[in-house]
């Protein structure tokens, strides 16, 4: 089961920065730092006393150690059953009971292909995720060379395609770049395009800039451009992380304290909004219970955990999760059940 | 880019006959790609059931 497996838990909720700003669906990313790096890191390590720098990892997976920690609360009741059918192919069912997400039941496909860069991942790589109104989420992900690969993401509802994004990543020896085309249209000649570049300066540094364009009749001024700095700073078990741009400063830093305690704390700054976010995270993994707790608190006084446990010796794992806000007092409560 | 109305319209049918195809179409290809992959060796065929249980 391992390639389809690791494929869909790899699927990783919201971390596009870009993809969560312009409301465009959650991209599939597969494995964090992705099988071109980890090639490059498994031999980096042995060729990084000679000075050679490694791939810095995409500009989307920036402040993905920090945002990984977070508690990714969820409302209602939750059972999902996996069907891993080979090693190439899983379907999953799901029911989801909630008042704020459309309950129902939503049916899942994945196939992952033959072809391989890594042991871990291979490609290409379709998810569906259809419901009985016909409301889909599409994602295909295929890597057309060691270096080249592609994301497409869609999603549909109610027979209208409400979001669309092609992304490329080229991962060069020291340096990716990505360019991302949002919501394309030719009809309203409307659209998003995200070039994104990433460099590694020394072995611990990485630099980088992000331009975002937009263009479109509803955008003032019918097109807009905004140029963002990025850069990471990793020391062992640390990592900062930032960008900043016209619209903002956003700030991680991320402390590995052991084995079993991971730290994140954030600061994300709107000037157009005028308003400042700090978030403190944690994430205690407990190998031997099978258990992973995840807890946040942020300046918005919004207090949030989620708790994983799987039953072993069964093939259930269970979820339990909390958000709640004293100041507004308003309190969330979800639970969930995973079989396969 | 400027695009006459005629072809504007042209286009429109194109693209939302692409969009219906891939809306309902794109579960049922991933579904085929993974059956037409089969089981893996030494374990049963897959048939329509087996989305179900085994």
């Amino acid at each position: 089961m391992g390639n389809v497996l690791a494929a869909s838990s790899g699927v990783d909720p919201s971390r596009n920065t870009v993809a969560a700003s312009l409301g465009l669906p959650e991209p599939a990313i597969l494995q964090p730092i992705d099988s071109a790096s980890t090639a490059a890191t498994a031999e980096g390590t042995s060729v990084a006393k000679d000075g050679t720098l490694e791939n810095p990892g995409t500009v989307e997976e920036l402040h993905k150690k920090c945002k990984d920690i977070q508690a990714m609360t969820f409302e209602g009741a939750k059972i999902m059953l996996n069907k891993g059918l080979s090693n190439h192919f899983q379907v999953s069912h799901t029911i989801n009971m909630s008042t704020t997400v459309p309950s129902g039941y939503r049916f899942g496909a994945t196939y992952v292909g033959t072809k391989q860069y890594s042991p871990t991942e291979a490609f290409p790589v379709l998810l569906g995720d259809i419901d009985p109104s016909g409301n889909l989420n599409a994602n295909v992900i295929h890597q057309f060379s060691s270096r080249l690969r592609c994301k497409f993401a869609s999603q549909i509802q109610e027979s209208k395609m409400v979001a669309t994004q092609i992304t490329t990543d080229y991962r060069g020896n020291d340096f990716t770049a990505s360019i991302t085309l949002g919501n394309p249209s030719i009809f309203t000649n409307s659209g998003v395009i995200v070039g994104q570049y990433l460099q590694s300066v020394t072995q611990r540094v990485a630099l980088g800039a992000e331009l975002a364009y937009q263009y479109g009749p509803n955008v003032p001024g019918r097109q807009i451009a905004i140029v963002s700095a990025v850069g990471r700073y990793s020391n062992g078990d640390s990592v900062w992380s930032g960008s900043l741009g016209p619209s903002g400063l956003h700030l991680c830093y991320y402390q590995k304290a052991s084995d079993q305690l991971q730290i994140g704390v954030e600061v994300e700054t709107s000037l157009r909004m005028q308003e400042s976010v700090a978030t403190i995270a944690y994430q205690i993994d407990l190998p031997k219970a099978d258990l992973v707790f995840r807890g946040s608190v942020d300046s918005n006084w919004h207090i949030s955990g989620v708790l994983e446990k799987r039953l072993q010796p069964l093939p259930f794992s269970f979820a339990l999760s909390g958000r709640m806000n004293h100041v507004k007092n308003n309190f969330r409560l979800g639970c969930g059940l995973m079989i396969g | 880019m400027v695009l006459s109305d005629g072809v504007k319209e042209r286009l429109g049918v194109v693209v939302s006959a692409v969009q219906t195809v891939f809306h309902w179409g794109f579960v049922p290809m991933v579904l085929y790609l993974g059956f037409s992959k089969g089981a893996e060796p030494g374990m049963p065929p897959l048939t329509i059931l087996s989305l179900l249980w085994q």
